[in-house]
């Protein structure tokens, strides 16, 4: 540096010093709010770190109103599906049957799809024993206990409306009632064996 | 030193706030996921993979395909279509609600099955589907995902936590050089998956994916040649006499490919699905560039 410069600087300017200053506080409380503010807006857009929102959806809220809107399932529906589960032990809850136990499908029958429901009610009240034919293929000597005792009208009318409208299995029978049931168990009250397939054939189908 | 219990508690302070922001917080917000139900069904969602598929996932990790190939649809809105199904016996009551929806742009135009509306969310629609229901026409809510992502036909909504809960590791992947395959088993049959690994110029002609030879196996016919052996172009074909036929390596590889899927209606990643899929065109772009 030449002299001439030098002595410019010397006369314009002090000495820069190093000196400790405190930083401010309002410089603090500044930043505080400002961070506090981020994280705020960023917890709220979020949806407070619910595992159910993801961005486009700002809140839960939001998220549920993009719910497809719940099907009109009847109740007996509903009902016969949560009993379906007894049957499903052995018919599968897909409704194919299991060829272990010599159980029959349900999905697709022509014995669960017939124009009424006289000869399930049959079934579900006394049981059955093999042999049957379902669906063109021959299923052996597989027995069904019968559930007279175990399910009221009502309850064995829900779980055969359920199998014959199942919407898994793209059925769309007609209901069956209780009273359809009431007026099949007075009907077959002395009745103390399983059905057979020779025997149901001879009742009605409607 | 002078401050040594000052440094330790601003250091400890600094490393338990990030490992509490970045593992204990992901920690609670996801660390107990497990299968869930997706809107309607009854079969727990993601299924495991089969083995072939895991070991595919393998393949796919030491090839390195998560180089170019990212695993994560993404999504910038969602809106609820009003489709109308079934018009029933009152078309000019039907026809006047529709013209009322379309601020009178669509009035005198004859109903149509199809979409008539576009609605901000599922409440919004409700009343829309009960005023049609009203007049003896059938009407459904249909929640679409848009996005650029899903406008290149990568998907149908985007990619959440749960899709990826058997992935052990999760290969994201940061970079699209080629197509996002997080729904990639949802598209291309096999064959054509095995013929784009020996050759992608074989099936997408302007592709720049390597080709992966080496997971097959080019060797002379025997006797009436192997039923899996690769139906490739005049262009591509070995030698006479030749053939070539995929490896295991390769057919755990199109397991894992198939195995990628994210169509399931989510909780959280809501969306309507098409009752009948759609069959798929061999044609897809192989690059970002959005499809035609």
């Amino acid at each position: 540096m030449s002299d001439e410069s030098k002595k410019v600087q010397g006369a314009s300017e002090a000495e820069p010093t190093a000196a400790f200053s405190t930083t401010p506080m309002w410089l603090v409380g500044l930043l505080f709010v400002l961070f506090f503010g981020a994280a705020w807006g960023f917890d709220h857009r979020g949806g407070w770190f619910s595992k159910k929102v993801y961005p486009p959806y700002p809140s839960e809220d939001v998220v549920a109103r993009f719910q497809p809107p719940a099907e009109d399932l009847p109740p007996e529906y509903v009902r016969g599906k949560k009993l379906y589960e007894v049957c499903a032990a052995c018919h599968q809850a897909n409704g194919l049957g299991s060829a272990s136990v010599g159980a029959p499908p349900l999905a697709d029958s022509e014995w669960v799809l017939a124009p009424g429901p006289n000869r399930i009610i049959r079934i579900a009240l006394d049981g059955l024993s093999g042999p049957l034919k379902v669906k063109g293929q021959q299923y052996g000597s597989g027995v069904m206990t019968g559930f007279r005792p175990a399910l009221n009208d009502q309850q064995v009318a829900d779980v055969l409306t359920y199998i014959r409208m199942s919407r898994e299995w793209k059925h769309n029978a007609s209901k069956v009632t209780a009273e359809q049931v009431k007026a099949v168990r007075d009907a077959t009250a002395d009745r103390s064996s399983n059905w057979t397939e020779a025997e149901l054939l001879k009742v009605p189908e409607n | 030193m002078k401050s040594t219990s000052t440094v330790f508690l601003a250091a400890f302070a600094a490393a338990s706030l990030s490992w509490a922001g970045f593992v204990l917080a992901p920690q609670i917000q996801l660390g107990n996921l497990a299968q869930a139900k997706p809107t309607g069904s009854d079969n727990l969602y993601p299924s495991a993979r089969p083995g072939v598929a895991v070991q595919g996932a393998e393949v796919y990790r030491s090839l390195g395909c998560v180089y170019c190939h990212s695993q994560q649809v993404r999504q910038e809105a969602t809106h609820v279509d009003v489709i109308l199904n079934e018009i029933g016996t009152n078309r000019t009551k039907v026809e006047a609600i529709i013209a009322d929806l379309s601020h009178g742009s669509q009035k005198g135009k004859a109903a149509q099955i199809g979409k008539i509306a576009e609605v901000a969310d599922v409440p919004a629609g409700e009343p829309l589907v009960a005023r049609l229901r009203e007049v003896g026409a059938k009407a459904d809510l249909k929640v679409v995902a848009t996005g650029p992502d899903i406008s290149r036909g990568w998907g149908i909504r985007q990619s959440v936590a749960q899709d990826y809960l058997f992935d052990r590791p999760v290969q994201l992947g940061a970079r699209r050089n080629g197509p996002d395959l997080a729904n990639v088993g949802a598209g291309k049959p096999i064959e054509w998956q095995l013929l784009h690994l020996y050759q992608p110029k074989t099936v997408v002609t302007d592709s720049t994916m390597p080709p992966y030879p080496f997971l097959f196996e080019t060797r002379k016919i025997v006797g009436a040649g192997s039923a899996d052996a690769l139906k490739l172009p005049k262009a591509f074909e070995p030698e006479a006499g030749y053939e070539v036929v995929p490896t295991e390596a390769a057919r755990a590889l199109v397991a894992y490919l198939h195995s990628l899927r994210v169509d399931a209606p989510l909780y959280e990643a809501p969306v309507t699905v098409a009752q009948v899929v759609a069959p798929i065109s061999t044609n897809s772009p192989a690059t970002n560039a959005p499809a035609k």
